[in-house]
């Protein structure tokens, strides 16, 4: 299948920009016509992607994030990476209630609220190299025989 | 839903607190994050620690956005306010936000309601 449309976005790791980059996914994803709902199911599994590669790829210093998205006519691929400090073992980190930040009050639950919300989660990690989370989801409320 | 008028309010949280006996509300509006928790827990923890409150119930009836940010900021002043032996209760409207929630176990901690009357009914 080839993408309808794509978008790029680059950003700095700065908090601010959480918001920033799930409501401009949201709005990328809004031109084929999704349901509320499964916009919102983007909204947070962005802003958990982003947040991640902020606090733990970056451990809150400034680095670059890149978000891009593929859209297809009932579906979007959505990649968000950075150059951070990468995970150590990503089969633990995929755990839910794992986290190594208790003290920060994070509570291990971003992998599995973005397994939940998306079809698809695949996630590629080097130690001080980065992290790419890539994540699929199809829109169950477009039929792809219509237009 | 309309994405070209954003304004400033989307990204902003709001906080009002009000009390009934030594029950202290929060009545949380907006986007919780990552972004936006410091400044909530803050906000709260201070009114927490005044020995007028005891209780707390966390209102989240107007937040339209919350990620697993929420999570830990819930369970966080759900230890300060036990920690002065007063009780946690939630209310949550929202679908999405509630399986956030029961996803991490919070309903199994604390009390979870879809109107500040039952809350407050249920200390
Ligand atoms: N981009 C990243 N770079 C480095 N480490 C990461 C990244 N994303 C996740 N991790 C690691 O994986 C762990 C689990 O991530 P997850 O989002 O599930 O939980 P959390 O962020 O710790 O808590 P929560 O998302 O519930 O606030 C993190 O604690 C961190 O150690
Ligand atoms: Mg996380």
């Amino acid at each position: 299948m080839h993408p309808i449309n794509e978008m790029n976005l680059k950003f700095l790791s700065k908090s601010n920009n959480e918001a920033f980059a799930r409501v401009a996914a949201a709005a990328f994803v809004s031109q084929i016509d999704p349901t509320v709902e499964e916009l919102a199911d983007i909204k947070t599994a962005v802003s958990e992607a982003v947040t991640n590669a902020i606090i733990h790829g970056y451990e809150n210093s400034h680095g670059w994030i890149e978000m891009y998205c593929k859209l297809f006519k009932n579906a979007v691929e959505i990649v968000i990476k950075d150059n951070g400090k990468g995970i150590e073992d990503v089969e633990l980190a995929r755990q839910p209630l794992y986290t190594s930040r208790p003290e920060l009050e994070r509570s291990g639950m971003g992998f599995t609220v973005m397994e939940s919300f998306m079809d698809k989660l695949d996630v590629l990690s080097a130690e001080s190299e980065g992290t790419v989370i890539t994540m699929y989801k199809t829109f169950k409320s477009i039929d792809v025989k219509e237009s | 839903m309309c994405y070209g008028l954003l304004t400033r309010r989307d990204f902003d949280l709001q906080v009002k607190f009000s009390n009934r006996g030594p029950t202290l509300i929060a009545k949380v509006a907006g986007e919780l994050d990552h972004h936006s928790t410091g400044y909530l827990r803050q906000k709260m923890d201070y009114e927490i620690i005044k020995a007028t409150n005891k209780n707390l119930i966390m209102d989240f009836s107007d937040t339209g956005f919350m990620d697993s940010s929420g999570i830990g900021l819930i369970i966080g002043r759900y230890k300060n306010v036990k920690s002065m032996n007063g009780e946690t209760v939630l209310v949550v409207k929202d679908s999405r936000i509630a399986k956030i929630l029961e996803m991490a176990g919070i309903n199994k901690m604390m009390p979870v309601f879809t109107s500040v009357n039952e809350a407050f009914e249920s200390l």
